[in-house]
């Protein structure tokens, strides 16, 4: 796994050609803007929790997860975003959610997840919400 | 496992998985389903064999998994998830209460509903020594 620092704009983001996710985080005023781009399978959802968990440890708990470029998720990485929001919930922040669409979204609606989470068509949409 | 079906038995270890699941993917793509139904196909897979590594064999008695397919035709696949290990039925298992809100809902639970969601059937049968889980997905036309 590496983990890499742009100096340029504050994203971090985790990249392994074995594991099929990429994670990039970005500050945007109050929020941070997680995007996941790739598979969350039972492998790469724990590289969401780890990356939440860092977030919200550094204080981050507002976070706008962008899923746009997010293919698939399973039931563990269904779990993570369950166990991401009670975290940032615990803190005084919120999970929100934005770019739900094809197998995600659909998955999101048949377990119902979608009325747990605030959803947004954009990551601006988002911000605004919280800002 | 039924006879017509192609099969493939590998250890019940997580490393097993994503070649199970690509086995039965190519199949599906040979039989037309489009992006969305093996992605569909692809979560059901996961679900199904990492509930059998999980649940199936002690730590200290490792056994095998087998999977086996059937192109039933254009868009439509049969699939058997077999393993020799203690008598499981994934599907007698509560549905999860999807009403509840965020401080509430369990983390898990979650995976064989959404099997369940997504398969045209489903099935458990336990033969002699072995659990069998039986499913059909079908492309909506």
């Amino acid at each position: 796994m590496v983990y890499n620092l742009s100096a340029n704009t504050g994203s971090l983001s985790t990249k392994d050609s074995k594991l099929n996710m990429t994670i990039e985080s970005t500050k945007a005023g109050k929020a941070v803007v997680v995007k996941l781009i790739g598979r969350m399978d039972a492998d790469t959802n724990k590289e969401f929790e780890a990356a939440v968990a860092q977030l919200v440890s550094e204080g981050s708990v507002y976070l706008v997860v962008d899923v746009t470029e997010l293919l698939y998720i399973n039931s563990a990485g269904l779990g993570s975003f369950l166990r991401n929001a009670k975290r940032a919930q615990e803190k005084g922040g919120a999970l929100l959610l934005c770019g739900l669409k094809g197998l995600v979204k659909e998955v999101f609606e048949m377990t119902r997840l979608i009325s747990v989470f605030p959803v947004f068509e954009s990551t601006d949409a988002a911000c605004q919400s919280i800002a | 496992m039924a006879n017509n079906f192609i099969q493939l038995k590998l250890p019940a270890k997580i490393e097993s998985l994503r070649e199970f699941t690509a086995f039965v993917h190519n199949a599906a793509q040979e039989a037309a389903f489009p992006e969305m139904d093996l992605g569909r196909l692809d979560l059901v897979m996961e679900e199904v064999v990492v509930n059998v590594i999980n649940y199936a064999y002690p730590d200290s008695q490792p056994g095998n998994i087998e999977v086996g397919y059937a192109i039933e035709g254009p868009g439509k696949l049969s699939v058997q998830v077999c393993d020799s290990g203690r008598a499981f039925d994934p599907l007698a298992k509560d549905p999860p209460d999807l009403r509840l809100g965020l401080a509430d809902r369990p983390i898990g639970g979650l995976g064989i509903f959404l099997v369940k969601q997504i398969a045209r059937s489903i099935s458990y049968n336990r033969d002699g020594d072995q659990n069998i889980l039986t499913f059909c997905l079908e492309v909506e036309p």
